[in-house]
């Protein structure tokens, strides 16, 4: 009984690596990957997409005196 | 307030196993029915409220494990272990005072040897049923989805339990759910504790049950251990 307990167990531990690996959990499951895009693709994009464009944008009506 | 709760249904289950159960009854009969009655009750109860219990809990924190774990705040080995570490002692004292509440008022032997073993019976039925409640709450996302699909899967280990059915007439199709029965187990498991050296006195007639009404091997081997010892 506690055998198939632990065998149990060692199962959902196995599926908890499953959700929790960003690749298959993209793939697999949009609804949770959307809710991780800050998480998961901080590394990756923020810099290039989000740091980069929003400043930029943020300069020209900052000197349009929109801001 | 979560170990309230559990505390204040544990306390609320004993006492209407107490309502139920207090009556000895007059006949062997009905003597044997309570008998049987509480034992699979006792199974029953703890099986489905552990598996309920986890199955919620899980998936109310999967979006922050989910979370926490991609930006690398703990690893998933981690979370699990402290999980386990919180949640396990709960269950054990809940499943106690489960059993100190209805065990003694209900009729059974109350000698210490036999309700320990009940006890070490039910623990282990409360620890599968956790870990089956684990299991599905971590293979399905949705938590309607799962509190639909828990009791679809969880009456076939219920009905193989050896309380509705006798378990050799079970067809072989059934018996990958007898063979992973948390309730079979613990049944079996209470069943051997009472009568495996106390036959049923009714009259002055003694009654043996194992391998008269009970025809079964008890799978649980610490239980067969503490049974040669003691």
């Amino acid at each position: 009984m506690a055998a198939i307990g632990i065998a149990i167990r060692i199962g959902a531990l196995f599926v908890m690596y499953m959700i929790s690996n960003p690749k298959i959990l993209s793939l697999k499951n949009p609804e949770d990957a959307e809710t991780l895009k800050m998480t998961v693709f901080d590394k990756k994009s923020y810099n290039t997409n989000k740091i980069a464009v929003a400043p930029a944008e943020s300069n020209e009506k900052l000197a349009a005196g929109a801001i | 307030m979560d170990f309230i709760l559990k505390v204040v249904q544990a306390i609320f289950f004993g006492v209407i196993c107490i309502i139920l159960y207090y009556e000895k009854g007059n006949t062997f009969e009905e003597i044997f029915q309570n008998n049987q009655g509480v034992l699979f009750f006792f199974v029953m109860n703890t099986g489905f409220s552990y598996v309920f219990a986890n199955v919620n809990i899980f998936n109310f924190e999967r979006p922050v494990f989910i979370r926490e774990r991609l930006s690398n705040t703990y690893t998933t080995s981690a979370y699990y272990a402290g999980r386990t570490a919180a949640v396990l002692p709960v269950e054990i004292f809940t499943c106690f005072l489960f059993l100190v509440i209805g065990y003694f008022p209900c009729n059974l032997d109350n000698s210490a040897g036999v309700f320990f073993k009940s006890l070490l019976a039910l623990e282990l039925c409360a620890f599968m049923s956790s870990s089956f409640g684990l299991f599905l709450s971590t293979v399905f996302s949705d938590a309607g989805v799962v509190m639909a699909l828990v009791p679809v899967l969880i009456i076939p280990f219920l009905l193989v339990g050896g309380f509705f059915v006798p378990l050799e007439t079970v067809p072989k199709v059934y018996y990958p759910f007898e063979y992973l029965s948390m309730f079979r187990y613990g049944f079996e498991g209470m069943v051997y504790a009472q009568y495996e050296n106390n036959p049923l006195v009714f009259n002055g007639q003694a009654t043996n049950l194992i391998g008269t009404r009970y025809n079964f091997e008890v799978h649980i081997f610490l239980l067969r251990l503490l049974s040669q010892l003691y």
